[in-house]
């Protein structure tokens, strides 16, 4: 019961689709195969679709639709069968350094040595959970559950592009200097974001990726 | 001889805007454009040009001069007074501005943001489909930053256009209208019936990013709730943060966030929002949305 699909008004001109109130694999499946079929149905009352974690959000001309009838649109569209869209999902290698300044906290807290945490982080590759937060930003996941650890008390005031960050079962990639609360694990060179390209970002909501370790 | 100004003073924080770079949530970028997109429209409204980028400053407004030939330009938006040549001008209105003549725009008593747009597109390049500035993650405008004393912005000439409604203005506003949010549920009886009874005020804390609230009768004070999945945010979200600090989020938010929302401003009134001062007073409304 507790990922029951919602449909909820977001302001005057905006919906939010969540198929889960909590961080769920299935949900997130769901999420960025539901956005996909959206964008593919081109409709002209919708401005933009944009699949987050566990949920989808929906732009609208309020001029040409109401919530209500679109409400409806959405009700058909998740009738829709998934799967559809597997085969557009691509696979990225990205090599980064393990020699982020929070490694040997997050190797402590879970009682691993530094090869053995490496080992497991690079086991197998990880979907991309949703782009978004900053420019290029990718959430990546999910780790094994013997990988989990909290967000930090204390946020890192900021952490430039190309910090590979890592808490609460998932890795992620900056790809523009943010603050975070997530622990740093090391840097990779890769950036997900060139504004003179359109579409600005290479690595996709859906796609899988393997982090390769490389020394310094 | 071509067109271009070159600004002599300049408010901290004026950036080159437009309508806004729509749909690139997904990269996270959030749509940016002018804070106040009706004083921003009535600029084209009365130019009545095609040009949809302009000059957007802040509070102790803007000095220029022009450079090469006469140009047009319309100055709106909060409360400024304006002088060419030092002969004081109407503010809402267009003028011709000749070679060498200088502009002084100065604050006035009440908004943020005001503007100034010209019947030819501010030279600087598309990005992703506009030319608003995100000076955040340092994108689009003048190489992604604020204006700053000695910019020379060329204006390239752009056809005209006659634009038919010119948008309402309603500065008088204290009461802004909301819709529940995602987690409205999540907050008391007792903390949503004050959120609607009583009031808030305006920060000094606030940016194209995000206004803060004071929460003088401590409404939120107790409120944590934390462990939420991120979700998709949008302008004119009020979030509450981990302190129990409630934050409106405006055009240059970020695209994803966990802190709970208890509604969202409608988008109409978040234009009259942006112009207010700090220890303004407010009040929110709940509206639903067939009634707007």
């Amino acid at each position: 019961m507790n990922n029951l699909t919602q449909i909820i008004p977001l302001g005057e001109s905006a919906i939010l689709i969540r198929f889960a109130k909590q961080l769920d694999e299935q949900a997130n499946k769901k999420a960025i195969e539901f956005a996909a079929i959206l964008k593919r149905q081109n409709h002209a009352e919708i401005k933009e679709v944009t699949a987050s974690l566990v949920s989808v959000l929906v732009k609208y001309d309020n001029q040409k639709i109401s919530f209500f009838n679109l409400s409806g649109l959405i009700r058909l569209a998740l009738c829709e069968p998934q799967g559809k869209e597997n085969n557009i999902y691509k696979t990225h290698k990205v090599k980064m350094i393990f020699d982020g300044k929070d490694l040997a906290d997050v190797t402590n807290s879970l009682s691993l040595n530094i090869e053995q945490f490496i080992a497991t982080h690079n086991e197998k590759p990880l979907r991309v959970l949703a782009t978004g937060f900053a420019p290029g930003f990718i959430y990546c996941g999910m780790h094994k559950k013997s990988l989990f650890i909290d967000r930090r008390q204390k946020l890192h005031k900021q952490v430039p592009k190309g910090t590979v960050i890592f808490a609460a079962g998932q890795t992620a990639i900056t790809s523009s200097p943010i603050p975070t609360g997530w622990h740093i694990i090391g840097h990779s060179d890769f950036s997900n974001f060139d504004e003179n390209k359109n579409p600005p970002i290479l690595i996709n909501a859906g796609d899988r990726i393997k982090f390769v370790s490389i020394e310094k | 001889m071509r067109y271009s100004i070159l600004l002599t003073r300049v408010s901290p924080l004026s950036t080159i805007q437009d309508e806004g770079r729509f749909g690139c949530l997904q990269y996270g970028i959030s749509a940016s454009g002018a804070m106040d997109s009706n004083a921003f429209e009535l600029g084209a409204y009365l130019l009545g040009t095609k040009a949809s980028s302009g000059i957007e400053f802040t509070q102790s407004g803007l000095d220029f001069t022009i450079k090469g030939k006469t140009i047009r330009a319309a100055f709106t938006g909060g409360d400024f007074t304006l002088f060419i040549n030092g002969q004081k001008k109407k503010w809402n209105r267009v003028y011709n501005l000749k070679q060498g003549a200088k502009i002084e725009i100065k604050p006035g008593a009440w908004g943020n943001y005001g503007y100034v747009r010209f019947n030819g597109e501010l030279g600087v390049k598309e990005i992703l489909g506009s030319r608003a500035t995100n000076i955040k993650v340092a994108l689009g405008g003048l190489d992604g930053r604020a204006l700053k004393v000695g910019d020379e912005i060329a204006v390239l000439p752009t056809s005209d256009m006659d634009i038919s409604n010119p948008p309402t203005l309603n500065y008088e506003k204290k009461s802004f209208r909301f819709i529940w949010g995602i987690h409205a549920d999540l907050f008391s009886q007792k903390v949503r019936n004050e959120f609607i009874s009583k009031p808030f005020f305006i920060s000094s804390q606030l940016d194209r990013m995000g206004v803060r609230l004071l929460d003088r009768n401590n409404i939120f004070t107790n409120e944590n709730i934390l462990s939420l999945v991120s979700d998709p945010l949008i302008c004119g979200d009020i979030q509450i943060l981990g302190d129990g600090t409630p934050i409106v989020l405006m055009r240059d938010h970020q695209t994803i966030g966990g802190y709970p929302r208890i509604g969202t401003i409608i988008s109409t009134d978040i234009n009259a929002f942006s112009q207010l001062r700090p220890n303004a007073e407010i009040n929110f409304k709940p509206v639903i949305l067939g009634n707007l």
